[in-house]
């Protein structure tokens, strides 16, 4: 989805701010909702990494730009937990009352603090048309391209998960190395399937993403897969 | 005066006998929604049989004490001291941290004269997490991830970085499963020194990209 989580190339978002010496957490609950985050997805497997990535790409733009890392995590965790029947809104609330009767703290930006549902569409599609694939890791696949050849990023805006940013779409680079096949994070999320797929690394100029003002020794890597590549035809054909 | 973290632990082992009769506890957790309901989610996933206490304090100790940048920055040292493994590190760095039992789907990036890495994820906050601990805020801040990948010069200079305009800087989006590693450019004047002694000079951003190697700590 184009989502406010796909933030590469925008401006408005400030300077770098750099804490000497952090600790790993702020706070006591950071670290005890990163362990149980892991726990619920490794050990009882009632996610995966692309679904919780899916629940913070519909976090409220507002709240996701406006609060901390970890603020965002446990409305992902536990929109999550909510959504595979774990909990519900009351059993929290009950318990949040009976470990502080008669107080409660207001959440911070609490009008925002929602993770909403997909938006429907008439013409947009939520996940993008798969070409390619197994469900076999192991199978032998020949991959569409290879290292050197010239591949465009295809212009595409599906409602759903997707792991091809905005800022190389439509953009023309260079296939430099073939990683293997993962599995195709848009179809895990939306259709519940483990489609694996060539993942290859693909070399742009900076200045073919952001224009002249850009240093024209400076490249910009990034692992796309298949479905996310189309042959650069015009210049092949030359 | 006891810790937050001891405060927090003693509501939680105290829950279940204490909260129908004893009202003198303090209400630590008053003061922040995010911990109180932090505290919610972990009481009703304890009491739903879904995890332990001491499951959740191990992890957060593992989180804490066994991973960090010292996992990586003894893989440098090492890849500095021993030409062959630098190049099976390069080669499949998988395959090479594997030897030193560390687990990654890895890529590592050599700096050279005239070549500068420096990784990001634009799309959210892809680190590697088994070899560096958790990301650093600044790492996963929207400021950091949308700016690196249009004016690396800038943020980079902002960390104190200044490159020569003539350096080829490869910025690395990742967005997918595999996991980068900056391999720092070993500083002149170290030739004698141990491993150990190497591994404390590097840091965690040199490994980032984010900084340089210097033989000073």
């Amino acid at each position: 989805m184009n989502g406010i989580h796909d933030v590469g190339g925008m401006d408005g978002l400030g300077p770098v701010q750099y804490e000497e010496n952090e600790p790993v957490f702020h706070e006591p609950w950071e670290g005890r909702l990163t362990a149980m985050q892991t726990l619920m997805r490794s050990k009882h497997r009632l996610f995966h990494l692309d679904e919780t990535r899916y629940a913070i790409e519909r976090i409220d733009p507002v709240y996701y730009m406006g609060s901390s890392y970890y603020q965002i995590w446990l409305l992902r965790t536990e929109a999550l937990l909510k959504e595979r029947g774990v909990f519900t809104e009351e059993e929290l609330q009950g318990k949040m009352a009976q470990l502080s009767p008669g107080i409660s703290p207001a959440p911070h930006l609490g009008a925002f603090r929602k993770v909403k549902p997909p938006m429907s569409s008439a013409i947009r599609k939520v996940v993008l048309e798969t070409a390619a694939g197994t469900a076999e890791p192991s199978e032998a696949i020949v991959p569409k391209f290879s290292p050197g050849m010239s591949v465009r990023a295809k212009l595409m805006s599906p409602l759903g998960h997707t792991r091809i940013p905005r800022y190389v779409r439509d953009k023309v680079g260079v296939i430099e190395a073939i990683h293997g096949l993962f599995i195709l994070p848009d179809t895990k999320v939306h259709k519940g399937i483990d489609l694996y797929q060539t993942v290859y690394r693909v070399r742009f100029e900076a200045q073919d993403l952001w224009g002249e003002d850009a240093s024209p020794h400076d490249k910009l890597y990034i692992e796309l897969w298949e479905d996310y590549l189309e042959l650069e035809g015009v210049q092949d054909e030359k | 005066m006891k810790s937050k973290e001891e405060l927090y632990r003693d509501n939680h082992i105290h829950d279940h006998d204490h909260h129908d009769h004893d009202h003198d506890h303090p209400h630590v957790l008053s003061d922040s929604f995010e911990e109180l309901r932090t505290m919610a989610i972990e009481s009703l996933l304890i009491e739903k049989g879904l995890v332990t206490m001491e499951e959740i304090d191990r992890l957060v100790r593992h989180y804490e004490q066994e991973v960090g940048p010292m996992l990586g920055a003894k893989i440098v040292a090492r890849a500095w001291k021993d030409p062959a493994f630098k190049q099976r590190l390069l080669q499949n760095g998988k395959e090479a941290v594997a030897e030193m039992e560390l687990q990654a789907e890895l890529v590592v990036l050599e700096n050279e004269p005239g070549i500068h890495n420096v990784v990001v994820c634009t799309l959210c906050s892809c680190y590697p997490r088994t070899l560096l601990g958790l990301p650093p805020t600044w790492y996963k801040s929207t400021a950091y991830r949308s700016r690196v990948v249009i004016d690396p010069r800038s943020v980079l200079k902002e960390f104190g970085l200044e490159l020569n305009e003539s350096v080829e800087i490869r910025v690395w989006d990742s967005n997918a499963e595999i996991r980068y590693l900056v391999l720092p450019e070993r500083p002149e004047g170290t030739e004698r020194m141990s491993e150990e002694e190497l591994a404390a000079l590097v840091s965690r951003d040199a490994m980032v990209g984010t900084a340089i190697v210097s033989a000073v700590v």
